[in-house]
């Protein structure tokens, strides 16, 4: 008798937490998995009875899509809407007044938020695309475990780079229109639709040289055995090197920043 | 007449919107910019693909383009027009509805017209510019019909979005927050930006029937690039007005309850 | 013939009755209860066209419910309204172009162009004809010291002056009523004046009908001459400002400055609790409320100078304040 009770409980301890997912959590896996499905059947109109292109079989080109997709909105967290409305409605003063560092706030913040604001969301995406598609499972073991460390890279570069956008909201009015603008830019840099192989080469040369593949492309390549060895330490460690440039560049730009409102006031 | 009033005060409305964007000038730029980067990235995606094939399914980069472009088209006069609908929900949960209602005007002229967004601007040219340009490299000309079918596509596009999210606007009268649904239902319309045959059988009769966005840039595109399905072009403007008049409806409807029951 | 009229006017709302937990939550989805609640009680009351009314009562009364009714923008359960020889709720737009509103705090205007930008889209709105709005205008600045504020975007000016400027907006084309919602709330004592003195004056030049919603009643003190009070959705009172304050304003405030309160005051004041009684007592103020018609404020002062040293003394006229908690407590 205990023991369904306390299945009982937790059972609709799941189902509560089903019905507060809130209709932007919904709407937000939604169009995720709405993505994935477009860019499938672009994807399989393009192989066309064709079974390899560039190197990838159509299987693993699903897995690509999927994996991308499902990263390209996992990583991010609209931290730059967040900054840009603090900044715009003026609580950004309240904020800055706290005695704990507020870039370190956000990020144990986000920390905080990745079961409930990640996981939740991306699970769900996986699980459905999965079933309609199929997904195959990670290279290797040592595939696997090296994709969650480029994982979390990738999370901690989108961090920053959403933090750096945000501050731009100090000089401009404009919220929504860099938040489009991020997405404009994060849609086809990343790989996230596209896998690197697919760029002609004069563009894949500059995308290659650019940050952006480390956010989606380079975690899911580590992960589907594209790159593997030698060069998957060696993207990761670049993934690495950006890492540590755009913490840099935030706090630089942080410090900009806060001297033009202390200056102006606000 | 009605029409014409209304239209004279939708005139002095947008005279007013466009004095207020003057006062924004930064942001408008950098609204600008920021969707003509959105279409440009989306354009890019499919310029990408065609560098490794010659065509899908039988249609040719700039045939896509011309989906993608008609698409964008009447996507973005929507949102220019009626694009404050998005808002629709937080004005009756701030209490700002019942202001609308206080003025002498029907209550969704006053918020259409209350404020034009012009982000949507970027995207209206890119796509004009993207319609255009594939034409000229068809070499697709078209003749006086041909204009005046292309327009007639044009505003039953514009139709066919605006009806749809009217009716999902049209929600909050009784849900709390219908945004995300809206949100959902206008993503949806990403399928259109590309050739229907390239989705199986159940996409393809959900863009046709249920959410008909391959009305408004798939079957009036097969019109000008003679791909076969010659008549049912012609249903769009059908579809349009049919829907037009539907969430018309569906809206007079939410203002009756609205009003006896008071939010 | 009255300018508003309502004869049995009801409002009953019907609020879900939601159940607790998760079998709650499902429960209510199938077989959803509802709970009847009367906000307004077939209230009845007629205003003629230049009266300026005050329609005061506590929160949840059915003030508001009320003003929507009126406005059209909600529709009774029963009874009829009838505003302009309109019925509100069924001509709701053409009842519009006649009538004004302002709501507290919140401001009609459009933030991001000047001022005169959106008097001129009300102009259009309204269809006012050229020569009227020019002359409205010219007086509303005038009156109410616009003419800095006219270029000025309505989202830079302070709370004070929105109002100032929303106010004039209100009355530009000359609505035959205007209900007004917490008009001066916030607002700093010279606005509150200049806005007073504005309604008065349009009042008595263009007879403008007043229906005023406050809970400052220095709002009602100054600008209206008769109240109505509506209290859980009926109606406690109906009738002539003066007429309020005579039968209910019994009770008159004394504060004297003090020095060497006597302790055996307390004394006295256990005596006389029936005939006044004690708001405030330290070692130099006392405030004692009493009542005007058991006893004057000489009386008073007799009874309490053997205990103290009165230095000094203010004596306070009955508040509509006092009168309406007076009233709601009955």
């Amino acid at each position: 008798m205990k023991i369904i009770s306390k299945i009982k409980e937790i059972a609709s301890m799941f189902i509560k937490q089903d019905l507060s997912y809130s209709g932007f959590t919904w709407a937000s896996m939604a169009v995720n998995i709405l993505g994935i499905i477009v860019t499938y059947y672009i994807w399989m109109a393009v192989y066309g009875s064709k079974t390899e292109m560039h190197g990838m079989s159509k299987n693993q080109m699903i897995t690509y899509i999927i994996l991308s997709g499902v990263l390209l909105s996992g990583v991010q967290w609209m931290l730059n809407l967040y900054i840009s409305q603090l900044i715009q409605s003026g609580g950004i003063a309240m904020e800055l007044l706290r005695p704990i560092d507020f870039q370190l706030s956000l990020f144990s913040a986000r920390l905080g938020g990745f079961v409930s604001y990640t996981v939740i969301q991306c699970i769900p995406v996986l699980i459905v695309s999965s079933l309609i598609f199929g997904i195959s499972p990670p290279k290797s073991v040592i595939c696997a475990l090296l994709f969650v460390i480029s994982l979390l890279m990738a999370i901690g570069i989108t961090f920053f780079i959403e933090f750096c956008v945000g501050l731009i909201a100090f000089y401009t009015n404009s919220t929504w229109g860099l938040q489009h603008m991020k997405d404009a830019i994060l849609f086809f840099s990343t790989g996230a639709v596209i896998p690197l192989a697919f760029f002609p080469g004069w563009l894949k040369s500059i995308i290659v040289i650019l940050p952006f593949k480390d956010i989606v492309y380079t975690p899911v390549s580590i992960y589907m055995g594209i790159v593997t060895g030698e060069q998957a330490i060696k993207a990761m460690f670049f993934q690495l090197i950006w890492l540590i440039l755009f913490f840099f560049i935030s706090r630089v730009f942080f410090k900009f920043a806060i001297k033009k409102i202390t200056v102006q006031g606000g | 007449m009605k029409i014409i009033k209304y239209a004279k005060l939708y005139i002095e409305f947008l005279k007013q919107n466009i004095k207020a964007i003057l006062e924004y000038r930064a942001d408008f730029i950098v609204g600008f910019l920021s969707t003509l980067m959105i279409q440009t990235s989306g354009l890019l995606f499919v310029w990408i693909i065609f560098q490794n094939i010659s065509n899908i399914k039988g249609w040719s980069f700039y045939e896509v383009t011309m989906v993608y472009g008609m698409l964008g088209l009447s996507k973005a006069l929507f949102g220019l027009f009626l694009g404050n609908l998005w808002d629709f929900g937080s004005s009756i949960r701030m209490g700002d509805f019942d202001r609308i209602l206080l003025r002498p005007m029907p209550p969704l002229l006053h918020l259409a017209a209350n404020k034009i967004h012009h982000n949507n601007l970027g995207e209206a040219v890119v796509a004009l510019v993207v319609m255009i340009t594939s034409l000229l490299k068809l070499k697709i000309y078209l003749g006086p019909t041909d204009i005046f079918l292309m327009l007639l596509f044009i505003i039953s596009g514009t139709l066919i979005f605006s009806s749809i999210i009217l009716i999902t606007a049209t929600l909050s009268f009784w849900m709390v927050n219908s945004k995300p649904l809206t949100w959902a239902v206008y993503t949806v319309s990403n399928f259109a930006q590309f050739p229907l045959i390239i989705f199986s059988k159940v996409v393809a009769v959900g863009l046709t029937w249920v959410l008909p966005y391959a009305f408004v840039s798939y079957y009036p595109a097969t019109h000008f690039l003679n791909k076969g399905y010659g008549g049912i072009s012609l249903l769009s403007p059908v579809i349009a007005l049919g829907l037009w008049i539907i969430s018309l409806a569906f809206w007079k409807f939410g203002l009756k309850s609205y009003t006896s029951t008071g939010s | 013939m009255s300018i508003i009229e309502a004869k049995n006017l009801r409002k009953e709302f019907r609020i879900n009755k939601k159940k607790e937990g998760l079998s709650g939550a499902i429960i209510n989805l199938f077989n959803p209860k509802y709970e009847s609640k009367i906000a307004v009680n077939d209230i009845n009351f007629s205003i003629d066209e230049g009266e300026m009314v005050g329609y005061i009562g506590a929160n949840g009364a059915g003030k508001s419910t009320t003003i929507k009714m009126l406005t059209g923008i909600l529709t009774p359960s029963s009874g009829e309204v009838w505003v302009n020889g309109l019925i509100p709720y069924k001509n709701r737009i053409k009842n519009n172009l006649n009538i004004g509103v302002v709501f507290g705090q919140r401001i009609q205007l459009w933030w991001d162009t000047p001022v005169i930008e959106s008097f001129r889209l009300m102009h259009k709105i309204y269809e006012m004809p050229k020569e009227k709005y020019k002359k409205n205008l010219e007086m509303y600045t005038e009156l109410l010291d616009l003419k800095d504020l006219l270029n000025v975007p309505v989202r830079q000016l302070s709370l004070g002056q929105k109002m100032r400027c929303e106010i004039a907006a209100t009355f530009l084309h000359d609505p035959k009523i205007v209900y007004l919602d917490e008009p001066t709330i916030g607002l700093d004592i010279m606005v509150k004046d200049k806005i007073r003195e504005f309604i008065k004056t349009l009042n008595k030049e263009k007879k403008t009908t007043v229906f005023l919603t406050t809970h400052d009643l220095q709002d009602i003190e100054e600008i209206c001459k008769r109240v109505i009070i509506i209290d859980n959705g009926n109606i406690a009172y109906d009738g002539s400002l003066d007429e309020i304050k005579n039968q209910f304003g019994k009770h008159r405030i004394i504060q004297f400055k003090v020095r060497n309160i006597n302790a055996e005051i307390d004394n006295l004041f256990e005596e006389k609790k029936d005939t006044i009684s004690v708001i405030y007592k330290d070692g130099y103020d006392l405030h004692i409320k009493f009542n005007g018609q058991e006893i004057t404020a000489a009386g008073v002062m007799n009874l309490v100078s053997p205990y103290c040293d009165i230095l000094d003394l203010t004596i306070q006229e009955p508040s509509i304040e006092s009168i309406v908690k007076d009233l709601y407590r009955k």
